[in-house]
């Protein structure tokens, strides 16, 4: 799994789930996502949902914190760390409809 | 007696017993007892003494119970401040409180130190092991000031509400009666440490040498970490805002695993909890479901212990009657006593009565709620609304006009509304920015402008950018009218398939 397209897959939804498409484009990589309040811990537990059903990697709860989730690099580095060693969807990013990870 | 005696005693009596966990981490009393003298005498070295204030900026952590414990064994009182609240918000609260001291975790530290620049020493939170632990325990009056807890003001101003020992051991000193907590008991803390209801997890915990066992903030909204965490930790008394409830319910699946057996109380306050939820509750477990009432300024003053005869009722649970030594009644606003049937202001008096906000005149007096209650036919009460253009989000306290005038204060911001749209766990805020001519903020500017200044609760989850704002014929502000136009945005940005997260339908 690639930082790249794990990053990228990361701005799309936060752009389209909690910045309404984010129009005037002020996102960026580093923007401070929770001290900015753009994710809080409701939307944190959005975006796993997210990260788990759509990239097939589940974040255990150890590694939930703030560091972790300060950015969008710093969760695209989380997630590439965690993903399985053969992740159950090659191109993941672009397969939206290749299933669901399995997770009750 | 003060709070810190509370561990205190604990630590002599059990000194093996776990007394706090987070995330792996454990202190035994012994270790608690260790590490809150080895942060006092530390924070003394830096001239910290009786009547200071000392801001702990910090994360979660067992450290961070421990610098609690500590600051308050020199006499001196906390002020607690999320992790993730901006440096700009933690040196505004230190400067208003006149910190002697900032403390906070090694990564934060440059930054603190260099926004605080000399005012007040920033020290790290987490005491290094050769400190010496020299009990150190200042004599201290339990008027004196416990910790301070902001709150956002309906005038637009964050206010400190003051806490003194007396105040708090009243609630704790209730609650661990009335739920009988005993020392084999492991007590769930959810709620951040800013937030009152954490007073309960920690010091009922400390009376008797239970546990206490702390959840990130980041796992707070996360259903099923909070059903693991439930499980895992073997919790047998829980305390949240309902949200966290709901969510567990509707997506943790909690209600397809039997109840455990070793939990034995749920408490929840700070929002109504529909009835639906309760009712799903009690089917589940056999545990004491009690609503608990009462905003910060008061702590817990009435509570409600859930009866079957409560599950018929088509709302939420009467907040009940009073506790923790208090007198509440219902104020018609002619200043008489409200009748049983009658609605009235909830006004409150006795020990858990806040000292006063600080900079402000000490509190004299009753302390009036601003929450609008009906009397019932027992005399207990069933909470009806605000009074005033507060709302609540998630059990958090918000003034609309706080948000309001903080935005106004963006440089490119002419004009603001801020209204709560949804309720329960779907309820957010929302700002509609007028800027000022030839000027575009992006809602992540305004975003960014406001968690400088408010605390995370209160920023706004979504910020529309428009011409105008909707006037009534009289020209006051058309609050409905900017609700109905935040649905229409959502439906119209439905239409092309894109639905905010949180708004899907969800399964129930």
């Amino acid at each position: 799994m690639k930082q790249a397209e794990v990053t990228d897959a990361l701005m799309k939804f936060i752009r389209e789930e909690f910045l309404w498409g984010d129009d005037s484009r002020e996102l960026t990589e580093s923007t401070p996502l929770l001290e900015w309040g753009i994710i809080d811990s409701l939307r944190t537990a959005l975006l796993l949902t997210h990260v788990r059903e759509q990239l097939g990697v589940f974040v255990s709860p150890a590694k939930i914190n703030a560091r972790n989730f300060r950015d969008v690099t710093s969760i695209a580095t989380l997630v590439v760390a965690e993903a399985p060693e053969d992740p159950p969807f090659a191109d993941a990013t672009n397969t939206s409809n290749s299933g669901k990870a399995g997770q009750a | 007696m003060t709070l810190h005696r509370l561990a205190i005693d604990s630590a002599a009596r059990h000194p093996d017993r776990l007394a706090v966990s987070c995330g792996g981490d454990t202190l035994t009393y012994r270790e608690l007892d260790d590490a809150a003298n080895r942060f006092a005498n530390r924070l003394r070295e830096h001239g910290v003494g009786r009547g200071d204030r000392v801001v702990l900026w910090s994360d979660k952590s067992v450290d961070m119970i421990a610098a609690m414990q500590g600051v308050l064994r020199l006499g001196a009182a906390y002020v607690p401040m999320d992790g993730t609240s901006p440096v700009a918000r933690v040196t505004m609260l230190a400067a208003d409180c006149g910190a002697a001291a900032v403390c906070t975790d090694a990564g934060r530290l440059a930054e603190a130190g260099t926004a605080i620049a000399g005012s007040a020493p920033c020290l790290d939170l987490h005491s290094p092991s050769t400190m010496d632990i020299d009990p150190v325990n200042e004599e201290s009056d339990d008027r004196d000031l416990a910790y301070i807890l902001y709150t956002s003001g309906s005038t637009g101003v964050p206010k400190g509400v003051c806490v003194s020992h007396r105040n708090a051991r009243a609630f704790v000193d209730w609650a661990v009666a009335e739920l009988a907590v005993g020392q084999h008991d492991r007590l769930a803390n959810h709620a951040p440490l800013v937030f009152d209801l954490s007073v309960l997890d920690l010091y009922a915990a400390f009376a008797v040498g239970a546990s206490v066992h702390l959840l990130a903030a980041e796992l707070a909204y996360a259903p099923a970490q909070l059903v693991q965490f439930l499980y895992e930790e073997r919790i047998t008394i829980w305390y949240s805002v309902p949200s966290a409830l709901v969510l567990m319910v509707r997506d943790g699946g909690l209600l397809e695993r039997p109840a455990p057996a070793a939990l034995r109380v749920v408490c929840f306050a700070g929002e109504p909890f529909p009835i639906g939820g309760v009712r799903s509750l009690a089917g589940w477990t056999d545990a004491r479901l009690l609503n608990l009432y009462g905003p910060t300024e008061t702590n817990v003053c009435t509570y409600h212990e859930v009866t079957p005869a409560d599950l018929d009722r088509d709302r939420p649970v009467p907040i009940g009657r009073a506790c923790s030594g208090d007198t509440v009644w219902a104020q018609r606003p002619d200043g008489t006593v409200a009748g049983r049937g009658d609605d009235g202001e909830l006004v409150v008096t006795g020990p858990t009565v806040l000292l006063g906000y600080w900079g402000a005149p000490p509190q004299r007096g009753p302390y009036h709620t601003g929450d609008i209650v009906r009397v019932l036919d027992d005399g207990s009460f069933d909470y009806v609304g605000r009074r005033d253009h507060t709302v609540k989000v998630r059990g958090h306290r918000v003034g609309l006009g706080e948000v309001e005038r903080t935005i106004a204060g963006h440089p490119d911001v002419d004009d603001v509304a801020v209204v709560l749209v949804g309720s329960g766990i779907e309820a957010r805020l929302v700002a509609f920015v007028v800027p000022v001519r030839d000027r575009t903020p992006g809602p992540l500017a305004v975003k960014a402008h406001c968690a400088r200044l408010l605390p995370s609760y209160a920023l706004p989850e979504h910020v529309h950018i428009g011409p105008d704002l909707p006037r009534t014929g009289n020209g006051k502000l058309d609050r409905p009218a900017l609700v109905r136009r935040h649905t229409e945005l959502v439906a119209r940005r439905a239409e092309r398939g894109l639905v905010p997260a949180g708004q899907k339908g969800k399964a129930r």
